[in-house]
C-alpha cells in the first residue's frame, strides 16, 4: 500500500492511499502533481504532511519551520533548535526573542 | 406493414453454450451453474439481461446476502447500472503531538442506506493519515480527507503540544496539549467528537472519536482516546475512528480509543493510529506523536 502527496508549488496540499497505476489514470488529476511518500520514513526524509515541503534538490518532505532560528538538519531534514533542550526532566517551552528554552510553570 | 414476427421465428434456447448463427432477437438462456440468466441477441453481440445490480472495483466479497467492496487504497467503483448501495466513509486519523503531546483525532465517519448511484466510474479516494512532526513545539498533522462520490469524510484534527497549544480542528478533533491546550473542535458536524482539554502541565490529552469526545489530561494522566463506532458492513462488526491517547508524565499515558486510536507515551514514540481504521495517532510527553491510522470505505449492495 503506497502514499502519495499531491504538490501545488512544491508545498503538499493532500496526502492519500493509492497505487501508482491508480495516480497515473488520472482519476486525481495530473500524475506529475503527485510524489511518492513513506508512512515508515523509509525514504524521502519524512512522511509527507500537509504543509509540508518537497525539496527536489534533497529529495526530501520537509516541515514547516517553527522558528527562524531553528535550522535544518540535513540528515533528517527537521528542525533543531540553536540550544539543546534541557535534560532535567522539566518542561520548557521555545522562546524566540531570547533564542532560549523557558520553563513551562 | 408491422415488425412484428411470426411464433414460428423464435429461438429460445437453453444451453451452456451461445448458439451459432443467431438472429436479431433470438434469446439464449444460459444454463451455466451460478449465472442462469437470459441473454438477446442484438445483431452483434449477446446482451445479458439482469435486474441484478453490479459493479466493479475494490475488493469483492459476500456476506449476509451483501455483495461488498471494500477500498483500502484508491480506486474506482462503476456500477453496470443505476441503483442505490450502502456506504461507509472514513478519513484519515490526525497525528499525535510531540512533546507534551496529545492523541489525534480520529477520522470523519459517515455512513448511510440507499445512496443513488449512476453506471459511471465514481472515484474513491482514500485519506492518509496525518502526520506526526519530529520537531519541537510542533502540533501533529491534520488527516486527509476520505471521499466516494460526492460524499467526503474530513481528516481528523492534528493534536497539540506543549505550551498550551490546542488540538487542531477536524472529522473529530485532536487532544490539547500540556498545560492548558484545549480540545481541537470537530467540523464539519457530524462526523465525530471534541479532542480532550488539558488542565495539566504533567499531561495531555486525547483526541475525539466517532463515537465519544477525548478525555482531558490531568496530574500526570494522559487523557484516553475517545470511543469509535463499530459498523458491520464488511460482513464483521468493526470498530472504526478512535481517538488517540495523550501522553502524560510521570506514570500514565492515555489509551487509544476503540477504532485504531494509537495509545499515548511517557517516554517513547506514540503508537500509530491502525491503518485503514482512521484512528488517531497517539501523543508522546517527551518524544515524538505518532502518524494517524489511513481512511476506509466500504460500498454494499443487496445482491
Amino acid at each position: 500500500m503506497a502514499h502519495f502527496a499531491k504538490l501545488n508549488n512544491n508545498t503538499v496540499t493532500e496526502v492519500i492511499v493509492a497505487e501508482q497505476s491508480f495516480i497515473n489514470s488520472g482519476a486525481v488529476g495530473d500524475s506529475f502533481l503527485w510524489v511518492q511518500t513513506s508512512f515508515n520514513n523509509s525514504f524521502r526524509k519524512n512522511y509527507a504532511g500537509v504543509g509540508f515541503t518537497y525539496d527536489k534538490v534533497r529529495d526530501a518532505f520537509i516541515p514547516a519551520q517553527p522558528y527562524p532560528s531553528w535550522t535544518l538538519i540535513e540528515a533528517t531534514c527537521q528542525w533543531e533548535a540553536p540550544v539543546s533542550y534541557p535534560t532535567d526532566d522539566q518542561s520548557y517551552t521555545w522562546d524566540e526573542a531570547t533564542i532560549a528554552w523557558v520553563l513551562v510553570a | 406493414m408491422s415488425n412484428a414476427r411470426n411464433k414460428a421465428d423464435f429461438k429460445i434456447a437453453k444451453s451452456t453454450t451461445a448458439p451459432s448463427s443467431p438472429a436479431a432477437g433470438d434469446m439464449w438462456f444460459d444454463t451455466t451453474s451460478g449465472v442462469d440468466a437470459m441473454n438477446v441477441w442484438n445483431g452483434t453481440v449477446w446482451n445479458h439481461m439482469s435486474n441484478s445490480f453490479s459493479a466493479t472495483g475494490g475488493t469483492i466479497t459476500a456476506s449476509g446476502g451483501y455483495t461488498i467492496h471494500t477500498f483500502t487504497s484508491s480506486g474506482t467503483f462503476t456500477p453496470d447500472r443505476s441503483g442505490t448501495v450502502d456506504y461507509l466513509v472514513v478519513a484519515g486519523g490526525g497525528g499525535g503531538g510531540t512533546g507534551q503531546g496529545g492523541g489525534g483525532g480520529a477520522g470523519g465517519f459517515k455512513t448511510a442506506a440507499e445512496f443513488s448511484v449512476l453506471a459511471t466510474g465514481l472515484t474513491v479516494t482514500i485519506g492518509a493519515g496525518g502526520a506526526a512532526v519530529a520537531s519541537s513545539n510542533t502540533r501533529g498533522n491534520n488527516g486527509n480527507n476520505s471521499v466516494f462520490s460526492t460524499i467526503t469524510s474530513t481528516g481528523g484534527g492534528g493534536a497539540g503540544s506543549y505550551n498550551s497549544q490546542g488540538g487542531k480542528t477536524g472529522g473529530s478533533g485532536g487532544g490539547g496539549g500540556g498545560s492548558n491546550g484545549a480540545g481541537g473542535a470537530a467540523s464539519p458536524e457530524g462526523q465525530g467528537n471534541a479532542g480532550g482539554t488539558t488542565v495539566s502541565s504533567s499531561a495531555a490529552s486525547g483526541g475525539g472519536g466517532a463515537g465519544t469526545a477525548g478525555s482531558g489530561g490531568a496530574s500526570g494522566t494522559g487523557g484516553s482516546g475517545g470511543t469509535g463506532i463499530a459498523n458491520s458492513y464488511s460482513g464483521a462488526s468493526i470498530t472504526y475512528a478512535g481517538g488517540g491517547g495523550g501522553g502524560g508524565d510521570p506514570g500514565t499515558s492515555g489509551a487509544g480509543g476503540a477504532g485504531g486510536g494509537g495509545a499515548g507515551s511517557v517516554t517513547g514514540a506514540g503508537t500509530s493510529g491502525t491503518a485503514n481504521t482512521g484512528g488517531g495517532g497517539g501523543g508522546s510527553y517527551s518524544a515524538t506523536g505518532s502518524s494517524g491510522g489511513s481512511g476506509i470505505v466500504i460500498i454494499r449492495y443487496l445482491t
